[in-house]
């Protein structure tokens, strides 16, 4: 039984750690990619000056030494993770994906939602909305919805009136 | 330097600040998930619109206060609420379990304010020693010195250094969007006006450590929190805990300050690395790890030195020690200063006050930290989405105050997915912050030096100082590759060692 168990919790490893140098690997890639880009960038970027000084002090100079520097080392994270593949593409998203995607929608509305709508009203209802899908009390949904509003009228409030009355710190 | 001291003391309004700034720092270290850089951060585009002096002793409580803050939850609830508060959870959660969590977190609280005490006045002392040095420093050396910087800050904040090396790089390479500052030539702005200006280092700050941890926090159905206690008894810490300890506290404050020194380290190598050292010296170290009051005092001691240890680089280098002191920086910056070895001749002013400042905030965080104790127990019964809907709303007045652009809350946005991102992969966020603050001195350095010298890289071996530090850096590099770290440690262990050969023999 105990062998059993600990053979299963070795095979999760394995698989976890299978797992980590795929996504490794998947890292080496992107850096590569941006580094290559911008390497090219930099070769292209304007040169001002004349003799020596026009490649000395090229505007492109140091990214450019630094795109090197990271293909290189995106290089070895892809050599080293060589005999693995990329990761899968998901299936789906688990619960904890859907609501840290929840949560990333919600600041992107936000911040959208700033273009039209005074802070003070844009900021209640992100705060009211976050607290409501987010709620992890064990409570009534009428309960835990007068709560927020409250809540959130008193903390948007209370942002509004310190930052921008007490201390004139201009609000988006 | 008893000007500016006396001039923090008899000014309500510095004073009323501090107090603030340090409750908010307490508070935000406390939260688990939330960090004393996070914190910083929030901040940054609000104090920025202080006076400078205001500004620098805000940012400094702050720092302090979410240093010490993570040890609460550490003791309270077993999730340290900073990673520098890791090693306080070993010894303060089972003194919780017995009892005392009480007595854990006024030792605690005692423990941090002497650590940032002694590490103020090693600073006091260590500053001036440093900046006479490295006047003698010109482009090669600052060149060499933010390089090694960031390969320091690489291959001792990750467990990978390819990785750590990896953000350090990324970090040097987007601060290089924008007009670049010898010809005005646009680089990677893609046509962007915007961008033109480069990163807005708040919004990307406050993206990197603010979003990005809301998003993880946000990620499992539950916090996981359970207390062992419903509410403290006496936190004042007794004589008796605490008589036989100075031997101990100063041994954590020096081991804390010069963790600090070491860029991009931070302070939970400096509370790991006092905790080891009196664990080795303690006459009781089978106590360690199942409450001991040593343990406590080690670790605390040992990771708020290092908030003033981290700051010392700053000043006398340009270069930061931690994260938090990265964002200490670009403080600096966003007023019009520029750290480095000429700060302490423009500045010394403020270089008293940053001092002074930091001795009056470790008598601050003993007094908030007591005063603040028991309150925070219920603090920590919030739940977690209460708390990260206010951190959203700060980061967004954060971001957005200090340049009034709705860009840089996109560009925040941003950063807060390259955060997610980079964390997902398993790579530190503190070289890439170091990077993006550094970025732009290491392209007037690496230029100026260049040109200076025609293009002669031999020059490097003609200074002293620059062909020590170009070794250092071979040898970290060399260090953080496995394969030649691997075959150096076996050539190491067959070197014989006298009197085993004989023995053998």
């Amino acid at each position: 039984m105990i062998t059993d168990s600990s053979q299963a919790d070795q095979k999760a490893q394995e698989l976890h750690a299978l797992e980590h140098r795929r996504r490794e690997k998947l890292a080496g890639y992107v850096v590569l990619g941006v580094s290559v880009a911008a390497f090219v960038s930099s070769l292209l970027m304007d040169r001002i000056g004349t003799g020596i000084d026009r490649f000395l002090g090229a505007p492109g100079l140091t990214p450019g030494f630094l795109s090197v520097v990271l293909i290189a080392l995106s290089l070895m994270l892809i050599l080293r993770n060589r005999d693995v593949s990329l990761p899968a593409l998901p299936r789906g998203l688990s619960q904890a994906q859907w609501r840290m995607m929840g949560v990333f929608g919600l600041i992107f509305g936000y911040i959208l939602s700033l273009y039209w709508l005074p802070y003070l009203v844009s900021t209640f209802l992100m705060m009211m909305i976050f607290q409501f899908g987010f709620a992890s009390r064990k409570r009534s949904p009428g309960y835990i919805l007068i709560w927020c509003v409250g809540y959130s009228a008193a903390i948007s409030g209370a942002l509004y009136y310190v930052f921008g009355e007490i201390f004139f710190i201009p609000l988006p | 330097m008893l000007h500016e001291f006396l001039s923090i003391l008899t000014n309500p309004g510095i004073l009323l600040v501090s107090v603030i700034a340090m409750a908010f720092g307490i508070l935000m270290g406390a939260l688990p998930g939330l960090t004393a850089p996070m914190a910083m951060a929030l901040l940054l585009g609000f104090v920025y619109t202080l006076p400078t002096d205001v500004s620098v002793i805000a940012m400094i409580m702050i720092f302090l206060g979410g240093v010490y803050g993570g040890s609460m939850s550490a003791i309270l609830l077993n999730i340290p609420g900073a990673p520098a508060s890791a090693a306080t959870a070993l010894d303060g959660h089972p003194l919780a379990q017995q009892g005392k969590a009480g007595r854990a977190i006024g030792l605690v609280t005692v423990s941090s304010a002497f650590g940032s005490f002694m590490g103020a006045i090693f600073m006091a002392l260590l500053t001036p020693w440093l900046v006479r040095f490295s006047l003698q420093f010109a482009s090669w050396e600052l060149l060499l010195l933010v390089l090694f910087g960031i390969i320091i800050a690489g291959t001792l904040s990750s467990d990978d250094p390819v990785k750590g090396w990896i953000s350090g790089f990324l970090g040097l390479l987007i601060a290089m969007t924008g007009f670049d500052d010898l010809h005005s030539v646009p680089r990677f702005t893609f046509g962007s006006s915007y961008l033109s200006g480069g990163v807005g280092l708040i919004a990307a700050i406050v993206g990197l450590f603010g979003v990005s941890q809301v998003i993880l926090s946000m990620g499992p159905v539950k916090s996981g929190s359970v207390f062992v206690t419903r509410e403290l008894s006496r936190v004042m810490p007794s004589l008796q805990d605490l008589r036989g300890k100075l031997r101990l506290s100063l041994q954590s404050s020096v081991i804390g300050t010069i963790i600090g020194i070491l860029p991009g380290i931070g302070a939970d190598m400096g509370a790991w690395a006092s905790y080891s050292a009196a664990k080795q010296t303690s006459k009781t170290p089978e106590l360690f790890g199942k409450g001991s009051v040593e343990g406590v005092i080690a670790a605390e001691t040992g990771n708020n030195a290092v908030v003033p240890g981290s700051i010392i680089p700053v000043i006398a280098l340009g270069l930061p020690g931690s994260a938090g002191a990265a964002i200490f920086m670009a403080a600096l910056f966003l007023h019009g200063l520029k750290p480095g070895p000429t700060f302490l001749i423009d500045n010394l002013q403020l270089f008293h006050y940053i001092v002074s400042g930091l001795l009056i905030g470790s008598v601050l965080l003993c007094v908030v930290g007591l005063v603040l104790a028991r309150g925070m127990i219920n603090i920590l019964r919030v739940p977690r989405e209460h708390i990260m809907a206010v951190v959203i709303a700060l980061a967004v007045i954060g971001a957005y105050a200090s340049k009034l652009q709705f860009n840089d809350l996109w560009m925040m946005l941003g950063f807060g997915l390259l955060g997610l991102a980079m964390r997902a992969l398993g790579f530190s966020l503190a070289p890439l912050v170091l990077g993006i603050v550094l970025g732009r001195p290491l392209d007037e350095y690496l230029r100026n030096a260049l040109v200076i010298s025609g293009g002669d890289l031999a020059e490097i071996f003609q200074r002293p100082v620059a062909t020590v530090l170009l070794l250092l850096l071979v040898l970290f590099i060399a260090l953080g590759i496995p394969s030649i770290r691997s075959a150096a440690l076996a050539g190491l262990q067959r070197i014989p060692v006298p009197g085993q050969g004989r023995k053998a023999e």
